[in-house]
């Protein structure tokens, strides 16, 4: 779905690494522990609302979806998506305003549960944008074609690059490349990794709220650099 | 006419739907032979039975939670009707406060025991009806040590790691 949307940043995905018990994970056991508010989880609570059409045999139901198992668990959240197994733990917001909730969300979890093994965690922001100058003239900024590149791949052909840094804890990788989703749009996706430092996990529930401004301020300054936005691709497909 | 737009409906349906929860009659692949093609020329299919799309999709809540504070507490102390918990919200600021035992839930007393976690909220439910406000308490279900379990982890280490393990 492309949405004129001028806000750069609406989409992010949160990643930890270590071990999960996945099995604890149900909407009852959020609701229990007020780790979100109620109009999130009674989707995944209510029956199915159902439509039947007769003349095929067939029924669509309508709702929110959820899978809770010792080694995996999915939540369809009003605000985000949870997927969660033993190695594993992943949110995705697509929403701006959903990143208060989703920074809480993941404090208050790791709170109730701080003997959880956290290994490392990032903060992903991927954008597919159309900005108002072409992707070709924004990316030729970067780096030039190289008449090798051009003499084997011919001189049509797109290019993106990678950037790898140190910023504060942060270990970033930047990539920049034109949009598979998004005719003359560009990829912009940022991920700052941080390691854990110590045996418990006050490095993510002390840090996350200076850690996520920090990215989403670079990210979002990355992004305005880049001019206007023209459109944006709001939903990307699972 | 009625047909064909409701076939169409149904292919966009299809198209956008990203979860497909099927009854056990029916496997993916069946769904995508069977429905897919014949929609994509405007007619509906024959045979298709016990088929089951389900949609994700998010009803309009009536209701709309605010949370005013939450808290992470330690019980410290207990005593006849009250017990003693430090709390600390989510910026790290701690508090000491005193529980009346009516607090928790009669299902929840065994869960009550000094050093035990729970969390503690207060938030505001906005409802037809109007507002409301409601406070939460939820200790975590954590077993407490039990005399008996040092019987039962010395034969687990008896088992895993008996005294001749190392005797080459």
């Amino acid at each position: 779905m492309v949405s004129n949307n001028k806000q750069g940043i609406e989409r992010c995905i949160f990643v930890a690494l270590g071990s999960f018990n996945p099995a604890i994970l149900h909407p009852q056991w959020f609701a229990r522990h007020s780790i979100l508010p109620v109009e999130e989880i009674e989707g995944l609570l209510a029956e199915p609302f159902k439509k039947e059409i007769p003349e095929i045999g067939a029924t669509i139901e309508f709702g929110s979806r959820f899978l809770v198992e010792p080694t995996h668990a999915l939540a369809n959240f009003k605000s985000f998506f949870l997927r969660v197994d033993r190695g594993k733990f992943e949110v995705k917001c697509e929403k701006q305003e959903g990143f208060p909730l989703l920074l809480s969300f993941i404090k208050k979890i790791f709170l109730v549960l701080p003997e959880t093994p956290i290994s490392a965690y990032g903060i992903n922001f991927d954008e597919h944008i159309q900005f108002a100058e072409s992707s070709s003239s924004i990316l030729s900024k970067f780096f030039s074609k190289n008449p090798i590149v051009t003499e084997l791949f011919g001189e049509d052909c797109n290019f993106g690059y990678k950037i790898y840094t140190k910023i504060k804890e942060a270990k970033v990788r930047f990539r920049i490349e034109p949009s598979q989703v998004l005719e003359d749009g560009i990829l912009l996706s940022m991920n700052f990794h941080y390691d854990n430092p110590s045996s418990d996990n006050k490095f993510l529930t002390d840090m996350l709220d200076i850690h996520f401004e920090d990215a989403l301020t670079l990210t979002s300054k990355i992004v305005a650099g880049f001019g206007e936005i023209k459109e944006r691709v709001e939903k990307l497909k699972k | 006419m009625k047909q064909s737009t409701l076939a169409v409906d149904l292919n966009n349906l299809y198209e956008t739907s990203y979860a497909s929860r099927l009854s056990p009659l029916v496997k993916a692949n069946d769904l995508e032979n069977k429905i897919k093609p014949s929609f994509s020329d405007g007619t509906l299919p024959n045979g298709t039975e016990n088929v089951v799309i389900f949609q994700n999709w998010h009803r309009e809540s009536r209701m709309k939670e605010t949370e005013l504070e939450w808290w992470l507490g330690k019980v410290t102390e207990l005593r006849s009707d009250s017990f003693i918990a430090v709390l600390e919200d989510l910026s790290g600021k701690t508090n000491i406060v005193e529980f009346d035992k009516n607090e928790i839930d009669p299902r929840d007393e065994d869960l009550l025991f000094i050093g035990a976690k729970f969390t503690y909220s207060i938030s505001s439910l906005d409802k037809p009806t109007g507002r409301e406000y409601i406070t939460r308490l939820a200790l975590s279900a954590r077993r407490t040590w039990l005399k008996e379990y040092v019987s039962k982890a010395k034969d687990l280490a008896d088992e895993v790691l008996p005294e001749d393990l190392l005797n080459l």
